[in-house]
């Protein structure tokens, strides 16, 4: 408990530092990927109208829902990594299965929506709009996959009480920070994508 | 209790994140607002809700806000300089279109 209450008062770096560089070098590349977004779309009349329309016939529920699965995916995460602190791994394990349904979630959902789009006769070629949707979006659904393995092989790591690299302290804080980064990171791509329609 | 109070802490924090996607999203709903539509308001609205959800995640549940102080301002430069320049094509660039 005292180890607790010192994590919890000092000011420290959460994660192993080195791992920080992945996370801004991440946020980087998809933050160069929203502003190419926004110039692309005011780059003319016309393909302001094309991304007007293209915003328009999403499925914005759809989208929605995306977006509700990820913040409660993200609020497990963060309920394990309380439980795992506190020594309770049962209940870290849980809440890590509930982060991992919320991940799949996500994942059926969009494959829903590009089935949709695909049966619609709309691919990445359709217009620059949905050359970029594809794009960002298949980006984001692949760290999505990765961010569900990754929290996979911690809950499996934890269940059988085996102690090597990926059952460390450090890895597990930095598995859950990288799903909080996918969050945030949808959190722009669902208003730029699904709302500024 | 530490541990307690940050897990009240966490359900607060989801709960508002829940709140701010739900206005934001009815907000694209509102017809009563269509010159501010019109002028790019609505959309300097949105970008700005999704900076203020993503700063509350990276403080709350990435834990920065216990963070020294280079890392915490990292993130912050990084979600304000895309939030500005975001914003600022859609304001400079609403006024053409």
């Amino acid at each position: 408990m005292q180890h607790i209450d010192t994590m919890n008062t000092e000011r420290r770096v959460p994660v192993e530092p080195d791992f920080w560089l992945l996370i801004f070098g991440d946020l980087t590349v998809f933050s160069v990927m929203f502003i190419a977004f926004m110039l692309r779309r005011f780059e003319s009349a016309e393909t302001h109208a094309v991304f007007s329309m293209g915003a328009e016939s999403l499925n914005q529920p759809i989208g929605l829902t995306n977006t509700l699965i990820l913040l409660t995916s993200s609020y497990a995460v963060v309920l394990a990594l309380s439980h795992y602190r506190s020594g309770d791994l049962r209940r870290m394990i849980r809440s890590i299965g509930i982060a991992i349904v919320c991940g799949l979630g996500f994942v059926c959902l969009k494959i829903v929506e590009y089935t949709e789009k695909i049966n619609q006769g709309i691919t990445v070629t359709e217009d620059r709009f949905f050359e970029l949707y594809f794009t960002f979006t298949g980006i984001h659904l692949l760290h999505v996959v990765i961010g569900i393995c990754l929290l996979t092989t911690v809950a499996y790591r934890t269940f059988v009480k085996k102690h090597d690299a990926f059952s460390t302290p450090g890895f597990i804080e930095g598995v859950a920070c990288y799903w909080h980064m996918i969050d945030l990171l949808w959190l722009m791509l669902f208003s730029l994508f699904y709302l500024l329609g | 209790m530490i541990v307690t109070n940050s897990k009240r802490q966490y359900s607060i924090v989801f709960g508002v994140l829940v709140l701010i996607t739900l206005g934001a999203a009815s907000l694209t709903e509102v017809t009563l607002l269509p010159v501010f539509a019109k002028h790019g308001v609505l959309e300097c609205i949105l970008i700005t809700l999704a900076a203020v959800k993503i700063i509350m995640i990276a403080e709350y549940f990435m834990e920065l806000h216990d963070a020294p102080r280079w890392l915490r301002g990292t993130m912050l430069t990084w979600v304000a300089t895309t939030t500005v320049v975001l914003v600022g094509i859609v304001g400079f660039n609403s006024q053409i279109y």
